[in-house]
């Protein structure tokens, strides 16, 4: 059984038009151990899916249907002191910007400690020397020292590496990322994506990878999903889905990568807005392989082989439903 | 937000500052020790004498020595503004925290309350409440917390609205954070750099209401002395007894000047960006 298992999950958020699906019906899951690469343009629902699973959407939207399983246990509607115990302690979570969720005014060492103070009762002190020990196991030298230090004295991947002891204090069993590596130099992206590999390997975390950008899913995730507007269009191993893609938005996305000795080739249109919502599917108006009959229903997600979907009535060639 | 660093003379000028509100809060305490005089005795054949050998500030219409009654009135003036301040504080930064932190009919409510206390002229409201409870040095400084608590809940909310929109706020509640420790621990040390600058400008504000309400007789009672209460005294003098004008407003007015220079520096301190 998948640790993490979604289901149909749905999110409705407020616009200036009434609510509107931001998430429609999304299914994925994770195994203990493993990485999913969530991708999707900006918009696509990536951010308040992974905010669901923590049980932190924004005010005024809400989980308008499907279910999370997570281990077994469904998260659908738990109260918030139900949340409150699994946060930091099961789920975790790492953001896009880690000068924006470190807080300026105190001290790294306080604030590493401060999960294992509230999840693991342990007193100041011992938080204090345990949270310089993960400070020094996510490679922040001289961990002592920094310690004591204020976020604004950390360079960016150090406060990302900051972010990730903070998140791993309680040895949750699902880390969600999202976006870990956006606001960071290139060089320091490999860097935090070759630590996640490693903190991975050693404590049998599962992570979601929620990102805009190919090549970070193609080094660090083992299985990937890709969404559209607001719902999971194909997923399947990494490997397989790069190679041949199924879907026509990843055949898209693959081709608007550049590469050498062949022609960059955008991506037409504009993901449709929330309240307007195609009655077919959504991408079929960029599309190039759509047909009448994409108009006129939204297609289900077929399984193309174990573990591979795709929800298109026209999948590119060389996959048959 | 960091402010800006204090250049090298707003840095001397606010230690100055310090110095002397240290020295003035010293010479409030060793009052009874420093006074030449009982501040309270009077010597009707003295009667506004200028400032001499015997008496350095002169004396009052009633003999007594005008030095004394400044030191004592110092433990007054001071005090009353501390305290105020320190208890419309402690008002104004729970509620604001409250209402920012928590929204929703919280916020509503606290607010509301503040609304309908700002819709009233301060001073109205104040002596509305001396009269209600009676003079004395207590009572004005409940009435003046009571009365001054809105504009730091004012305050206090804003900052807290604007740094709950923060991802750190949102981090914190990833870890398992419950709403109020993260007003507690995350949000509101991230408002107090405003709230110290806040504080200090309400000291200054207390001890001038003091002032205002000791010279309008709704204050400190007599014989106690108050700088407001010696000038309110000193004010029928004022063409043949300078000195009983000069030397109260001098202490407020320098008073109100330190205080205002020494909280650039609490603000400055407080950021841990500057250290």
């Amino acid at each position: 059984m998948p640790l993490l298992q979604a289901e149909g999950l749905s999110i409705a958020v407020p616009t200036a038009q009434g609510p509107a699906l931001a998430v429609r019906g999304a299914s994925f899951c994770l195994e203990a151990g493993q990485t999913l690469g969530l991708v999707g343009e900006s918009g696509c629902g990536k951010s308040l899916t992974a905010l669901s699973l923590m049980g932190l959407l924004p005010p005024g939207a809400r989980l308008a249907g499907g279910s999370i399983r997570f281990d077994g246990r469904e998260l659908a509607g738990l109260d918030e002191p139900a949340w409150e115990g699994l946060r930091g302690r099961e789920l975790a979570m790492v953001f896009q910007d880690p000068a924006a969720c470190l807080n300026p005014v105190m001290r790294i060492g306080e604030q590493v400690a401060e999960a294992l103070r509230l999840h693991q009762g342990l007193a100041k002190a011992a938080a204090w020397d345990k949270a310089v020990g993960l400070l020094g196991q996510v490679g922040i030298p001289e961990p002592k020292l920094r310690a004591s230090q204020y976020p604004h004295q950390f360079s960016g991947g150090m406060r990302q590496r900051a972010m990730i002891a903070m998140a791993l204090s309680c040895q949750p069993r699902l880390l969600i990322a999202d976006e870990p590596t956006t606001a960071l130099d290139v060089t320091v992206q490999a860097q935090i994506l070759d630590l996640l590999k490693q903190l991975q390997k050693e404590l049998g975390l599962a992570i979601l990878l929620i990102t805009h950008d190919l090549g970070i899913v193609a080094r660090a995730a083992d299985r990937l999903a890709v969404m559209y507007a607001g719902r999971v269009v194909e997923q399947g191993r990494v490997r397989e889905v790069l190679r041949a893609p199924a879907h026509p938005y990843t055949q898209a996305l693959l081709d608007c990568l550049p590469g050498l000795g062949r022609p960059l080739r955008a991506l037409q249109g504009q993901v449709p807005e929330l309240w307007d919502m195609p009655r077919g599917c959504a991408f079929a108006p960029r599309c190039s392989r759509a047909g009448a009959d994409c108009l006129a229903q939204d297609p289900p997600a077929q399984e193309l082989a174990l573990g591979r979907q795709a929800a298109c009535l026209h999948l590119e060639a060389g996959h048959a439903a | 937000m960091p402010g800006p660093a204090l250049s090298p003379r707003r840095a001397w000028l606010a230690r100055a500052a310090l110095a002397y509100l240290a020295a003035l809060v010293l010479l409030a305490l060793l009052a009874p020790w420093l006074a030449p005089a009982d501040p309270a005795s009077q010597d009707l054949g003295q009667i506004l004498r200028p400032p001499s050998i015997a008496h350095w500030m002169g004396t009052d219409d009633l003999g007594r020595d005008v030095l004394s009654r400044m030191l004592y009135g110092g433990r007054v003036s001071l005090g009353v503004g501390t305290l105020a301040v320190a208890l419309s504080a402690l008002i104004g930064i729970g509620l604001g925290a409250l209402a920012g932190g928590l929204g929703g009919w919280v916020d509503a409510l606290i607010m509301r309350g503040v609304d309908v206390l700002l819709c009233m002229p301060t001073l109205f409201l104040v002596l509305t409440l001396i009269v209600f409870l009676g003079p004395g040095i207590f009572n004005v400084v409940l009435v003046i917390a009571l009365t001054g608590w809105t504009d730091m809940a004012r305050l206090v909310r804003a900052e807290i609205l604007s740094l709950r929109e923060r991802e750190f706020a949102l981090a914190a509640r990833a870890a398992g954070a419950t709403p109020l420790s993260v007003i507690r621990r995350h949000l509101l040390p991230n408002a107090m750099g405003p709230v110290y600058v806040a504080v200090t400008f309400g000291v200054s504000g207390a001890i001038l209401m003091e002032s205002g309400l000791s010279f309008l007789g709704l204050g400190v009672q007599p014989p106690t002395a108050s700088w407001g209460s010696i000038l309110s005294a000193g004010r029928d003098y004022i063409s043949n007894g300078w000195w009983l004008i000069l030397f109260p407003s001098l202490a407020i007015c320098s008073t109100m000047l330190a205080i205002y220079l020494a909280g650039d520096w609490v603000r400055a301190a407080s950021d841990p960006k500057r250290q």
